[in-house]
């Protein structure tokens, strides 16, 4: 399957499947998925526990290798690119357990992810740059400077956002990114990623569970028994 | 460089845990360094010893002239030697000592004209035994000395000295055994024989009070000329050495025509145990270099494990797999320096004490060659060099490096969302 629009992919996914090899049995959770993701476009992927989601956000973001099929980012197999590579310059994921570093504080946390990206602001310093990003999404600089045990799990999920979208990538994945977020801060981080898509060109994969989130994306995807399908365009 | 700063936050936040490993880096490096210390101290210890007691080794043989025995004397393998040319001598000028009981079937006042003293050439009488083991004592002056050689010098007996009145400086003449030659004879040290006078009759070149002690150039010339040495001895450092030199004298003397015998007992009493302590103490360093590794790379590995999740995390933003070992690597190594240099301190502060405590029991007491005055073996000096150090700090790091990568590299061969799966 493949999206509508010829716009050149940023991230397409020929026959990728993936089995997971356990003790006494093999279970394949994706079955020979194809779609290529654009820029500029706001993507949801929805499906029940256990389909697959968290497995195809995994691979996309180079987390992890298909046992078979190929993904490419801007034409080139991840494989070539070099995974590290690619999730250093242009894949970024909101991780549904946030995974901070829990030594850091919340600022510390954003701008260690900038060091290693080698994300730079086009003004100001770095710490400038998080404080802002951390301030865009509710946290003040008070709270940016405690360390992250002493938040909340919905401040820390915040931490997490912050994070990635400090690294100023190509594309953005999150699984479940509002999970643990009220209406409002929900609201505010999926208006902060339609930005991040149709402002800014990049391409924003969020897997989730809700409806709400969904019916806002450009592409809702469906997962379901390990197969692939665009259920619609939620625009 | 952003990996020494995120070590450095680590360290800073767990606090706790770097002092619990700082403390367990000291008492390994500490326990390091001393064993490197005393093994240094006794092997300097040892060479001591082995320089100042070393294996005596006497060699007789029928003919031996005091020229074969210098030659002998020259190896390499020879630090002192002692040939002993024994001759008689009469008395010219001074009343040797006779005998109190009178003597059987006869007057033996012939005797006491031409023969009446024991004259013992010698080139090192510190090497002899009574004197080495301080049964005999110099009471004035000194002994006869390698740099006696060529000098009409002697060292009388206490009983001797007494009865004529002779002192250190005073010059004495004996007569060849023969009576041909007169030489005269300064006197350069007095010595007390504990031995008493015989209460029967006596020859008086047997009676203790009438031997002397001459260079043995002085005593070829007292005697005839044509003696030879009864004995020499020759010191060497170590028992080991005792076959080289046999085959030096089988060379010199001729294959099994001479008596050999090596005397090593002073050696094994003292060099021994500071030899099995330095043995000890090499097997120290080896135990605890493997403990402390092992402690080590336990505790690192937990700590790794622990941290699987940062691991994860960094790895899912394209950290790169060396920064990542690095970091590991410098908080070990931040951890590991500090703790060598207050090892360090702590060796030199102690070290003394402690090498005295184990080695100081070797040390210090009179060995063969006592009466010399290099009789006494010195006590430890346990100094912390730089090297010692250096070794120190070379395996406390290389232990935290073997720790921090091995583990580190089981984890990081995984991709980021095994290493984050397992840790949720």
């Amino acid at each position: 399957m493949t999206s509508a629009t010829t716009t050149p992919p940023v991230l397409r996914l020929a026959d990728v499947s993936h089995t997971y090899v356990g003790q006494r049995r093999r279970t394949t959770v994706l079955k020979g998925i194809d779609y290529a993701f654009e820029r500029g476009t706001f993507y949801t992927i929805l499906g029940p526990s256990g389909s697959g989601k968290t497995t195809l956000l995994s691979l996309a973001s180079g987390l992890d290798t298909p046992t078979k099929g190929t993904i490419s980012f801007d034409g080139q197999d991840l494989t070539k690119l070099g995974l590290g590579s690619y999730r250093n310059k242009h894949a970024a994921t909101i991780f549904q357990q946030y995974n901070l570093l829990t030594y850091m504080t919340a600022l510390q946390n954003v701008t260690t992810a900038m060091e290693i990206t080698g994300a730079k602001p086009a003004t100001g310093s770095r710490r400038t740059r998080a404080l802002q990003l951390l301030e865009k999404i509710g946290l003040d600089k008070a709270m940016a400077t405690r360390n992250v045990l002493q938040l909340s799990g919905g401040q820390q999920q915040r931490v997490a956002i912050a994070r990635a979208l400090a690294c100023d990538v190509d594309i953005l994945f999150a699984d479940e990114p509002t999970g643990n977020l009220d209406e409002d801060t929900a609201q505010g981080i999926i208006d902060t990623f339609r930005e991040l898509a149709h402002e800014q060109g990049k391409c924003v994969v969020v897997v989730t569970h809700s409806q709400q989130l969904a019916t806002q994306s450009d592409r809702v995807l469906n997962l379901r028994k390990g197969k692939l399908t665009e259920q619609v365009n939620a625009r | 460089m952003n990996f020494v700063k995120r070590a450095g936050m680590s360290l800073g936040a767990r606090r706790s845990r770097t002092a619990a490993l700082l403390a367990i880096f000291v008492v390994i490096c500490t326990l390091l360094l001393a064993g490197f210390l005393l093994q240094a101290a006794a092997t300097r210890q040892e060479a001591e010893a082995q320089r100042t007691i070393g294996v005596d080794v006497t060699v007789k043989q029928t003919g031996l002239t005091p020229a074969l025995a210098d030659r002998l004397g020259a190896s390499d393998l020879v630090h002192r030697y002692n040939p002993e040319l024994p001759v008689r001598a009469g008395a010219r000028g001074f009343t040797p000592l006779a005998s109190n009981a009178p003597k059987p079937g006869g007057t033996g006042a012939e005797e006491k004209e031409q023969a009446t003293l024991a004259v013992n050439g010698v080139r090192d009488s510190g090497m002899l035994l009574p004197f080495s083991y301080g049964s005999t004592k110099i009471t004035a002056g000194r002994g006869i000395t390698p740099e006696d050689a060529d000098r009409d010098v002697a060292m009388i007996e206490q009983r001797l000295a007494d009865k004529n009145h002779l002192k250190v400086g005073d010059t004495m003449q004996v007569r060849s055994s023969d009576g041909k030659r007169t030489v005269p004879l300064t006197v350069v040290g007095i010595f007390q024989d504990p031995m008493q006078d015989p209460t029967n009759w006596t020859p008086p070149h047997e009676l203790p009070g009438n031997a002397l002690y001459v260079p043995v150039s002085t005593a070829q010339k007292v005697g005839t000329g044509s003696e030879t040495v009864s004995e020499a001895v020759f010191k060497i450092a170590s028992p080991g050495q005792a076959e080289q030199l046999h085959a030096e004298a089988e060379r010199l003397l001729g294959k099994g025509r001479f008596d050999f015998r090596v005397n090593d007992k002073a050696y094994r009493d003292q060099v021994r145990p500071i030899q099995q302590v330095g043995t000890f103490a090499g097997l120290i360093v080896w135990v605890i270099a493997l403990a402390g590794a092992l402690i080590l790379g336990l505790i690192v590995t937990l700590q790794i494990r622990e941290r699987r999740a940062e691991l994860g995390v960094l790895l899912s933003m394209g950290e790169k797999k060396w920064k990542l070992i690095g970091q590991h690597a410098v908080e070990v190594a931040a951890v590991a320096l500090p703790a060598v240099a207050i090892a360090a301190l702590a060796g030199s502060l102690a070290g003394q004490s402690a090498g005295d405590a184990l080695l100081d029991g070797r040390s210090g007491k009179p060995v063969t060659s006592a009466g010399a005055p290099d009789a006494e073996i010195a006590p430890p000096m346990v100094r912390v060099e730089p090297a010692t150090v250096g070794k120190v700090a070379g395996i406390g790091l290389g232990i935290s490096l073997v720790s921090t990568v091995i583990p580190g590299i089981g984890i990081l061969r995984l991709h980021p969302r095994s290493i984050l799966a397992d840790t949720e």
